[in-house]
Formats: structure tokens, sequence, C-alpha cells
């Protein structure tokens, strides 16, 4: 024997018995603590977590809206154009803005003491309900009636992209599950064939919160928005390449899927099955998106009332595409109309002529889809709802010269609209102040309107949830009431 | 309360919450005393433990004195008085004792050498810690120390896990009258008087049980007697009088809360039992609704609930095709519908549904190819509340077999061909409240001579704005 053995030797006689027991007493009372407390996972774990866990496609309550249709007037159009109706600041036009509007607020271009500009479109009573309607909307006039104005929205950023990020997402950060996902994470899709959440654009160029609008964030990746186009194929690279045929392309898919499972099996990663699915769903797709996505099947009265051209890429067939979605069970259609950013920064870009002829592109299709929706009976079950993601101010921007009539981003007060799905009609919530700078009554954070919304899909805002970095997340984060007076 | 106790002995009485934290504090000081005066550091402290302990034997005679007079009040526990008693009477002779001990180990008495030591103190200790922790029973209940206590601790003390609270109504159909809304009442207006601890007028209000049996001046709840039912007629009394409920100026019921009360006793008052079980009165809906914090809502579901449908029905049902649905936790109706829109419903066997039509409220086969015959099994599932045909081609006599839809509210029949004959059966129809009827060939009498006999009823045509069509409204298309 060595020294070295020697030493292990005495150290292994060392440890006798005795010692075992003694050294070990700390050990054995632990463990019969534990046993004594009933082998739970955390002491202060508090009372039956797993109670609250939320089980997918059951929402809280029976649920008044099906689906969602979501209309999105990217750039922010102007609410002193179309809904709010200002007397007081015609009178004022052209006159200087008083500093108290000014001062202490963040505008995205105004300096110094800006001009009042006064509304550029005229307004008339509509319907029964005698809501005031701009002659830029007069075929929506005739719809009014439908809908629960929204006349005091306010927000927090005064900035496209995040403001666009707190309207889609709750959070004008980057990062979080946008409010299709939410809903196709609560309420699962009617529909194994096609997508849950689907995003259509229209009137050029990518919004400035680009996909992130529409992004799932921290919920599986199988619950964020696919965008379809409405021209050329519905949805890139989803055909089979050349010499492809559907039969090679299932067994290609179905091997690439067997080989994820085993990945899965290996590693755990929850996206190896959303991408599995994602799988599975393209491929139903192929069959099901190019029909579905065809509006040649419309008859032609139909096309009259939306005012579609099948093969064009515009507002209109996207509403006749969100109807037609709707029929088949999708849950979230989520429409980004991009052209309501009136600074003003040319001619055609402002709130006068430039606006006007934006409102030509929506005021038809949006009005037609409401009528068809209703008469469908889908209007009972589909929750529409439309606005941008602030209003403009009642200031003239006069950035590069006067005349262009102008207004900048302004997130005190904006409207926005809600239809159908249990909502009341012909109703007008909210009150802005003589020029439509401040909500003054019936104030609605974009917080709220996401309440509400969850709220007719049939969900306690506060408790559909996902644990995500140690804690519980949900769409209105700390925020949001629900504004039950809008429902009937 | 004793009639013959003078209010004198009850004055001192009060006095012993006051005085019994003094031989808590010395006994206790007296302890450590003992035990950390061995140390060198702290031996000066020696010379002060014969003071300590005769302070703390004082007070605790004194305690003993005072709590005997309170004990004459009558308004604890027995049990738990009888155990504070005599561990606080043993508590004064043992701290007695050894300070008489510790006096002869002074006067250099052999005998009594043991008294020296620290160990001597220890059964003051332990009676310290139960008699003062019965006295707190005493005071606060028996559950106060380990209310908050995690789960865990509770298990080790005996106790039941912490209630799990009833889930928050959302719906008011399901909710329970006297889980949801009677107990919580009574539990924070009546329960802080009337519990196993503190049990005034002998009454226990903490169970639908306790409340049946009554206190000392009978029964309390009479299921269906107003008259009899005390917990009814004490809370309606003017608050000044001496018989009101609660007394000692707390907060009593609200108007609200005594007319459900109210409610509840007249209907029998049952131990449990869903609201659309209930016979409602005209306006309890809403007092419901206010006391639970609910939002009133249009029920979608029918107005009784009915038990769950079996699953290997359901399995069956699913695995002919059919997508089902629960359409809100808690409550057993089902929603069903064709896997996807335009999906054949003549290849599938529709009489698979017939065993859960109980449970099926909302039913959609729009574009399903359903044909008259499907009707007839249609028409047998009686909690229908929702259904939606639309675009399939019916006609009036499959719309004829719809007749015993009972609880139907809402009615899509646009894209059909049904006429105004079928009218004439959905008139009949009590709980109808939406007709769709777009691309149908309803005629204009047909409606007008429905909307006259049912005004509740909302028709959609689908014309109710003209199409438009200016064509001088030129539309933007971008490329």
């Amino acid at each position: 024997m060595n020294i070295v053995e020697e030493a292990i030797y005495r150290r292994a006689a060392y440890n006798s018995r005795r010692h075992f027991l003694k050294q070990c007493t700390s050990g054995i009372g632990a463990l019969a603590l534990g046993s004594l407390m009933g082998c739970e996972g955390n002491l202060f774990s508090g009372k039956g977590k797993k109670a609250e866990n939320f089980i997918s496609g059951i929402p809280h309550f029976a649920p008044k809206a099906k689906s969602v249709i979501f209309l999105h007037m990217a750039g922010g159009p102007s609410h002193l154009e179309l809904f709010d109706y200002k007397p007081e600041l015609q009178k004022l036009d052209g006159k200087d803005t008083p500093k108290s509007l000014m001062e202490g607020k963040n505008f995205a271009f105004l300096k110094g003491t800006p001009k009042l500009l006064g509304p550029r479109s005229s307004f008339a009573q509509a319907g029964g309900s005698g809501a005031m309607v701009s002659d830029y909307l007069p075929h929506f006039s005739k719809v009014v009636d439908e809908v629960t104005l929204l006349k005091a929205m306010h927000t927090d950023e005064f900035n496209h992209a995040p403001a666009q990020l707190l309207m889609q997402t709750g959070s004008a950060r980057l990062g979080k599950p946008s409010l299709g996902s939410w809903t196709v994470y609560g309420l699962g899709t009617e529909n194994d064939n096609l997508p849950g959440f689907v995003v259509l654009t229209s009137g050029g160029g990518a919004i400035s919160a680009g996909k992130s609008a529409w992004g799932s964030g921290f919920l599986p990746t199988i619950y964020q928005g696919i965008q379809c186009r409405s021209k050329g194929e519905p949805v890139l690279f989803l055909s089979n390449p050349d010499k492809v045929d559907d039969h090679l392309r299932k067994r290609s898919i179905d091997v690439i899927n067997e080989i994820n499972q085993k990945e899965y099996e290996n590693i755990g990663d929850p996206e190896i099955l959303s991408r599995i699915a994602q799988y599975e769903l393209a491929f139903k797709m192929q069959a099901t998106v190019p029909d579905i996505m065809d509006i040649q099947q419309e008859p032609a009265y139909i096309h009259e009332m939306y005012g579609t051209e099948p093969g064009a890429s515009s507002f209109a067939n996207n509403c006749l595409l969100a109807r037609r979605l709707v029929e088949k069970g999708v849950r979230f259609i989520q429409l980004y109309d991009n052209r309501w950013d009136t600074h003003g920064v040319g001619a055609g870009n402002g709130v006068g002529e430039g606006m006007r002829r934006s409102c030509e592109a929506i005021d038809k299709p949006m009005t037609a889809l409401l009528q068809d929706l209703k008469q469908r009976g889908l209007l009972e079950d589909t929750l529409v709802v439309w606005g941008g993601e602030f209003g403009r101010t009642p200031m003239m921007e006069a950035r590069t010269g006067v005349g262009f009539e102008g207004r900048d981003h302004h997130l005190e007060a904006f409207t926005m609209w809600m239809a159908g799905a249990g909502v009341k009609k012909g109703f007008s919530y909210g009150e802005t102040d003589e020029i439509g700078y401040y909500g003054i009554k019936d104030r609605m954070h974009v917080h709220d309107l996401h309440a509400t919304i969850l709220h007719q899909l049939g969900f306690d805002h506060e408790k559909l949830t996902y644990e995500f970095q140690g804690r519980n997340f949900r769409l209105t984060d700390v925020h949001g009431k629900v504004a039950h007076d809008i429902l009937a | 309360m004793l009639v013959d106790v003078p209010d004198f002995i009850l004055f001192f009485g009060r006095f012993h919450p006051l005085v019994v934290h003094l031989p808590i504090g010395f006994l206790l000081l007296a302890v450590i005393i003992a035990f950390v005066s061995k140390s060198k550091k702290f031996n000066s402290l020696a010379a002060s433990l014969d003071f300590v302990l005769l302070l703390g034997a004082i007070s605790a005679v004194l305690a003993c004195v005072f709590g005997y007079m309170l004990s004459f009040s009558g308004d604890y526990n027995t049990e738990t008085l009888f155990w504070h008693q005599w561990m606080g009477i043993g508590l004064a002779v043992v701290s007695l004792l050894i300070y008489w001990g510790r006096m002869k180990v002074r006067q250099e008495n052999p005998r009594f050498a043991k008294f020296n030591s620290a160990y001597v103190f220890l059964p003051i200790l332990a009676l310290l810690t139960f008699t003062g922790h019965y006295g707190g029973n005493l005071t606060h209940g028996s559950t106060y120390l380990f209310q908050y206590a995690p789960d865990p601790l509770r298990r080790m003390a005996g106790m039941e896990p912490k209630a799990v609270p009833r889930p928050p109504v959302t719906v008011l159909d399901s909710a329970d009258i006297f889980l949801d809304v009677i107990h919580p009442v009574i539990q924070a207006k009546c329960n802080s008087c009337h519990n196993p601890d503190k049990t005034k007028g002998e009454l226990l209000l903490t169970s639908h049980e306790e409340m049946l049996k009554g206190g000392k001046n009978g029964a309390s709840l009479v299921p269906g007697d107003l008259e009899k039912s005390q917990m009814y007629q004490r809370v309606i009394l003017p608050n000044t009088h001496d018989d009101y409920m609660p007394a000692e100026g707390k907060t009593g019921l609200t108007d609200d809360e005594v007319e459900i009360l109210r409610w509840w006793i007249a209907n029998d008052a049952p131990a449990t039992r869903q609201m659309a079980f209930l016979t409602m009165e005209a306006d309890i809906t809403s007092k419901l609704e206010r006391v639970l914090g609910i939002a009133s809502t249009e029920s979608r579901l029918p107005s009784r609930e009915v038990a769950a449908a079996d699953s290997s029905l359901i399995n069956a049902a699913t695995s002919a095709g059919f997508v089902i649905k629960q359409i809100i936790p808690g409550s057993h109706f089902l929603e069903v519908r064709l896997p996807f829109t335009g999906q054949n419903l003549s290849i599938m066997d529709i009489q698979v549904l017939l065993p859960i039509k109980d449970q099926i409220a909302w039913l959609d086969f729009s574009q399903g190819q359903v044909k008259d015959a499907d009707l007839a099994v249609i028409g047998k599932l009686a909690s229908l509340t929702r259904l939606n045909l639309s675009n399939n081609t019916l006609t009036d006599e499959g719309i004829a077999q719809l007749a015993d839809l009972v609880e139907l509210n809402y009615l899509n029949l646009y894209g059909t061909s049904v006429s105004d004959p079928a009218l004439t059966v959905l008139k009949a129809l009590p709980k109808l409240k939406s007709l769709y009827l777009w691309q149908t060939q309803v005629t204009d009498e047909g409606v007008a001579s429905l909307r006259k006999e049912r005004p509740d009823i909302k028709i959609t045509l689908g014309e109710e704005f003209p199409l438009i069509s200016d064509k001088d409204t030129t539309l933007l298309i971008e490329g």
C-alpha cells in the first residue's frame, strides 16, 4: 500500500457509520420536513396555480365575436376630417395655436407656434343616430347606424412604428404578440386548412412597424399572422417548385416532419413542434388558399358593391377577401391600408384633396363589407374594428411650406369605430374638446380597446395570459378596462 | 352572559388583555437571562434574574385573577378556555415555585441546588407558549395564526389547505345562488360575530346547515317562510331597533342584498343551485348582476344548464367528422360545426348528434349541402340557441320540422329556398330574436305580417341599404 492509497483508506475509515448519521442529521431532517409538508414543489407557490391554467380553445365566457376584422388605417387618418365635427376649429382656422397646447407636448414635426387648421371636409348628419359624418365618406354615412364611434381614443406614442405596435401588440416595444396572435392562441382556429390569423395589406409600401405588427412575440410562432397577397401568388413560396408534384411534396414534408419530430424528442424545443405544424398547414394551404383568394368566383353584384377588380391589389379586394375568410372560419383578419400619413408634404398628401382621394379607396369597400356581413348574418359574430394608430393635430403642419394642408401626428385624441358582435349600433362614445385636441369625456386608451375586443371574443383580458421569462404576460399588461358602455 | 356577575368583575376582567402581556415579557426575559447569563459575556445579568422572575410571577398571578374575572362574560369557546385558564394558573404557580426554590438556593440550602440550573426555566417557556397560543385562539379564533400560512405549514398544523376560492362568476346563469351570492354576503356581514369561536346568541352562520339549526332565539332560516326566518326579519328592521342585525353599528346589508336574501328564502333557500334553475323575478337579475359585479349580458345559451354529455358519445360524433367544442368552461353546452365551410354533410352521419341533443346549443352547417331530410334530426336538438343553415337547398317542408326548437334565438336561412309558409312556423318559436332571410323566396307581405306579429324578431333581408351603384365614384387601384 503506497502512501496515497493509505491516505484514501484513512479518509474512508474516518467516514464511519456514526459519522455518516451525524453529518446527515440536517439532511434527514430536511427529508422528513419535505414529506411533512406534502412534497409541494414550492413552499410559497400559492393556491392552486394549476387551476388558473388556461385551456386553449375555450374562452372564459360565451363569446359574442367568433371572428375579428381589424381595418388598420396605417399612418393615422385625421379624425377632424372624418368623424369628429369641430365647427369651432373652422372659426379658428389660420389663427396661432395657444402656447398652452404646445408646451410640454411631443409632436413628431410641429415646432414653434403653428397655425390652427380648420376641417377641410364638410359634415352632415347621417342615419337615424344623427352622427356627423364627413362628405369624404358618402357611402359610409349610410351605414353609420351599424357602428359605435369611439371619439375619444388616445394612445401613448406619436410616431408610426411604436404607435402601430402599441395598437397591434399592446406595447410600443418590439417582441410582444399581436392582438390576432392572442386571439388565435386563446380561441384556436375554426378551419384546420387555413391559418387562423391572416394579414392583408394595401396602399403601397410596408407599414412602419413592419411584420412585428402581426408577429407572435413570445407565443409559439404557429400563432403569427400569415400575410396573403391579393395580387399574384397569395402566399409567397407556397406553391410547388417546377417538376415537383403534390405527391412528392407530401412525401418530402412527411420526411422533414419525421426528422423534426426526432429532433424535438432529443432537444425538446417547442418551436420545433410549431415548425412541424407549419409544414402541415402549408401543405393544406396549397389547396385551400388559391381557391379562397380567387375573388373571381364572386357574382357581379358583389364586385359592384365592393368596387373590386379581380387581379388587382386594393383595399376593396382585401375587404371582399376578409368576408370570404370570415365565412371560412378564419379567426382574425388584419387589414392594413397604408396611405394615411397626411403631413401635407406635397400636393395630394394633405387632409384636403389628398385625403378625399384616399377616402374614395376605402369608403365603398368598408361600407360594402358591413352590409355584406350583415345580410349573411355574419355581422352578429364578427367584430369589425376600424382606425389608425393615432389621430392628427388640430394644428397645421407647414414643414414644406404652407398650402398643402397637412396635420401632424396626434396622440391625445382620435376616432375609431367598431361594429357587429354585440357592439351597440348607431352609438357614439366619448367626446373631445371644441377643437378636437383632448378627449374630455369617456376617453378610451388603446389598452381599453384591446380589453373590449377580447371581452367580445369571450375573454377576461386579465386572465388570458402566457408565462414567459418567469411571469405571466397579457395583451393589456397591467392596464385596460372593458368599455361596457358600448356593448349592447 | 351570566346574569349574576356584578359589573365590576367584568370591568376588571377587561384588564386581562392589558396585563397579560407583562408576564409574557417578564418571564420570557427571565428565561433568556437564565440561559445567557451562563456565558461570560453576560454573567453580570445573573444578578437581575430573581428580580425579573419575581416581576413575572406577580404579573402572572394578576393576569390569572383578571382572566378569571373575564371568563365570566361567557363569550368564549369552553374547551379552549379550560386549557388557557389552567395552563395560565400553572404558569403562575410554576414561576412562583421556581422563585421560591431560588430563594432557598440563596440561603445555601443544598437540597435546592438544582434550582440554580437554567433548565428549570424550560417549563416556564413551554407553559408560556401554550397559554399564549390558546389565549390568542380565544380572541382571534383558532384559524387566525395560520390563515395566511403556506399550505405545507397549514398541513403540519393539522389544518385543511386554504380553500381554493370559487372561480369568479362571469355568466349569471352558471352562478350558484348560495355558494356565489348568499354565502359571501353572510360571510362579509354576519360571520364576524356568528362563528365557531364567538357564537353570539348561540347562532352560527358559517354554513347552510347552521343557518337552519338557528340559535337560542330559534330558527334563523326557514326555507320558504320569510315570517319565521329571523335572518331575514332582523335585517329589515330599522337599524335603530334593538334586534336589528348586524348589531353594534356594523355595516348592514345593502338593499340589493336584502332583496336577494328575500328571493332566496322565498325560493326554498337551496344550499346550492345554479341560477338557471331558479325562478327569476322581474328585476332580481340586475340586482344579482350588481352584487356579483358582472356585466349584464344577453345569454347566448339555453336558460337551463344540462348534465355533461358522455364523452364516448362526443367522441363518436367527432369521429363522424363533426367539430365539437365546449362553449364555455363550467357549462356543458356544445358547439357543433362542419370541419370546414363547404364540407358536404350528406357524406356524414348526422344521426350521431342525437344522443347529445340536450347539450348542443350552437350549430353551424352553412354551405354544408344540408337537405330537408336532415332537418328532421336538427329539429330534435331542442337545446339549440343558434342555428346557421345558410346557403343550403332547404325548403318550407324542412323548416316545418324546426317547430320544437323552443330555445332558438338566432336562425340564419339566407341563401335557402324558404318562402312564406316557413315564416308561420318560425313565428311560433318563442325565443327567436334574429332571423336572416336574404336571398330567399319570402315575400314582402309575408315578412310584413311576421314583423307585425313578432315585433321582437329582428329580420334581416339584406335590402335595408340600397346597393351602392354610383358609378361616378372612381376607385383608386394601386399597382
